[in-house]
């Protein structure tokens, strides 16, 4: 049996909102192994939200325990947390997640500012040809289609070689076109690289490059039992 | 540092702005308070120069020098301190337009003789040392100089700098002409003596200071400089309002500083998100401040001097480097304040928050 590169096992979240009580996420067991790629749909305000900040370690479940790629993450602190996501998860969000002011390539060392590290110039370049955004190295986000800054921001998050990928509505902002490349791209990444890829998404069209699709309606997460 | 400085070059206008308003509020301030200070300086530099202990007047005088009368006797009463006799009276001089000055008469070897920084000292009763400032309004060296109300022409034989009291520029004779001179000058050349002056000088030593206090009275130079008619007033008013202005320029500028960092909140919430530790954040918002503050800063002092060169002769201006010092300490300071009070703002966001 393959490693299993995020577990969650009886992880429930629950918020109190004046004096009411809202259980965001009912009790959930859920795992991913790698070149996994798995869709988790849902209207909004059913939990997907609540269930991929608790899966990437920026918030801790009520109560049962989270295990990112084998350490058990349920108990640790912000600065633990923040670790751990900077070397272990990589996010694309819906909106942009590029800094405004930084170039396509100073995006990607922006990594190796904050750790401290060098530039690996030939990753980098290989990251840039494979995902064919060679020409947007000098660019600023302003400068590029939606397409294009979700592309750069697949290439920030490889570049970062993290094991697990959270993406929250990477196609929210693209046409049918663009949002299908877009997730073509993430889905061979994937599996090529051995990563375990999570994206939440309420577009139905999309879980064809999907290996498991689950369901999330008022804080219950369901398999799809065709997928 | 990465970050700080990829957004200063990425959005050169809007930060050329910002640095534009810090020069501008740093310039106000320290113009004004060389200009200030220009003007407190102009009221005593004639008398600080003498780097005396301190003055005896005649006691009815009532701390005013121009009215103040000593007699030899008076002088002689003085003992156990180094001392000079200075007479002191005002006059008006024309020469590319009128100009009042202070008439100053000292003896050629006392210590309260000015410093001659151009041409020679006074070596004749019809020679005087004038201040540099008349320069300003066409006064040259050998120039034959006449007070209005005296026929008596005098030749200017040196000039020496620092040398205004209470704003007027000074003009130096010989104790003995400067008795004739101010006799002739108030019309009364008849009623001139041979022993009078205004008042004496004193510079302390080792040994027992005392004088005849029934009629005279000593007090320290600084004492003196606040007894000069407006000059405490003066001080009072530039100084409040100077520090007012500090104050609210620090306040305005700390708030502005937090309100830079505030708005890209959102962005540092993804990067937190993102597993960017706190720590580099801080850094990279403190980095950008201290470039930001630094070059405004920069900007403003330059501009200051720029102006005091321009304005030369026109207004007294003069920095005194420890208020400059002070003022940008205050403000890095201050901005040091916004800074980390948005740096805490920073570190509390919810990245949670920033992913929904």
């Amino acid at each position: 049996m393959a490693t299993k590169l995020l577990e969650l096992s009886g992880v429930s979240r629950t918020f109190t909102q004046g004096s009411e009580t809202i259980r965001a996420l009912q009790k959930t067991d859920f795992s991913i192994e790698p070149g996994e790629f798995v869709a988790v749909i849902g209207p909004s305000g059913s939990g997907k939200s609540t269930f991929l900040t608790i899966a990437g370690g920026l918030q801790t479940p009520t109560s049962g325990t989270v295990t990112i790629d084998g350490m058990d993450v349920t108990g640790m602190n912000t600065k633990q947390l923040s670790r751990v996501r900077l070397e272990h998860v990589g996010f694309i969000l819906q909106a942009s997640s590029l800094v405004p002011f930084l170039t396509v390539e100073d995006q990607l060392e922006l990594r190796n500012r904050v750790t401290g590290t060098k530039v690996d110039e030939k990753a980098r370049r290989a990251l840039f040809d494979k995902l064919g955004i060679s020409k947007l190295r000098k660019k600023y986000p302003s400068d590029l289609s939606g397409g294009e800054r979700q592309r750069v921001a697949i290439a920030k998050v490889l570049y970062g070689d993290p094991s697990l990928i959270l993406a929250d509505e990477p196609t929210a902002s693209l046409d049918t076109i663009k949002a299908f490349e877009v997730v073509e791209l993430l889905a061979r990444e994937t599996r090529e690289r051995g990563k375990a890829t999570i994206m939440v998404t309420h577009d139905e069209r999309l879980i064809t490059y999907c290996d498991r699709v689950y369901e999330m309606h008022d804080g219950v997460l369901k398999q799809r039992k065709n997928h | 540092m990465f970050l700080g400085i990829n957004e200063i070059k990425h959005d050169k206008a809007r930060f050329v702005l910002i640095i534009a308003v810090i020069a501008l509020i740093s310039y106000l301030t320290y113009f004004l308070t060389a200009l200030a200070y220009g003007l407190a300086t102009s009221y005593t530099q004639g008398i600080d120069k003498w780097n005396a202990s301190g003055i005896v007047l005649q006691k009815d005088a009532n701390n005013n020098v121009g009215r103040s009368l000593l007699t030899a006797a008076n002088y002689d009463s003085v003992k156990g301190v180094d001392k000079a006799k200075l007479g002191v009276s005002s006059a008006t001089v024309e020469l590319t337009k009128k100009k009042d000055i202070a008439l100053f008469g000292v003896e050629r070897s006392s210590f309260i003789a000015p410093n001659v920084t151009e041409g020679r000292a006074v070596e004749s009763s019809t020679e005087v040392v004038a201040s540099d400032d008349l320069k300003l309004i066409g006064l040259k060296l050998n120039d034959e100089l006449k007070f209005k109300g005296s026929d008596v022409g005098y030749k200017v034989v040196g000039f020496t700098d620092h040398a205004t009291f209470q704003t007027a520029p000074i003009v130096y004779l010989d104790l003995s002409e400067w008795r004739v001179a101010t006799a002739a000058i108030s019309g009364m050349g008849s009623m001139r003596d041979v022993s009078t002056i205004s008042a004496i000088v004193t510079r302390h030593n080792a040994g027992i200071f005392a004088y005849d206090d029934s009629v005279l009275t000593w007090q320290s130079i600084r004492d003196f400089s606040f007894t000069l008619p407006g000059y405490s007033a003066q001080v009072a008013t530039f100084g409040t309002m100077i520090g007012f202005l500090i104050f609210i320029a620090s306040f305005m500028l700390a708030i502005f500083i937090y309100i830079l960092t505030i708005q890209k909140k959102s962005m540092f919430g993804i990067l937190k998100a993102e597993g960017v530790p706190n720590r580099y954040i801080s850094r990279s918002v403190k980095t950008q401040i201290v470039i930001l503050v630094s070059l405004g800063m920069f900007v403003g002092v330059v501009l200051t001097l720029l102006t005091g060169w321009g304005l030369t002769g026109k207004v007294p201006f003069l920095v005194q480097p420890l208020f400059f010092v002070a003022i940008t300490a205050l403000f890095l300071f201050c901005a040091a304040v916004g800074g980390i009070a948005s740096v805490r703002v920073v570190t509390k966001i919810d990245p949670v928050e920033a992913i929904g």
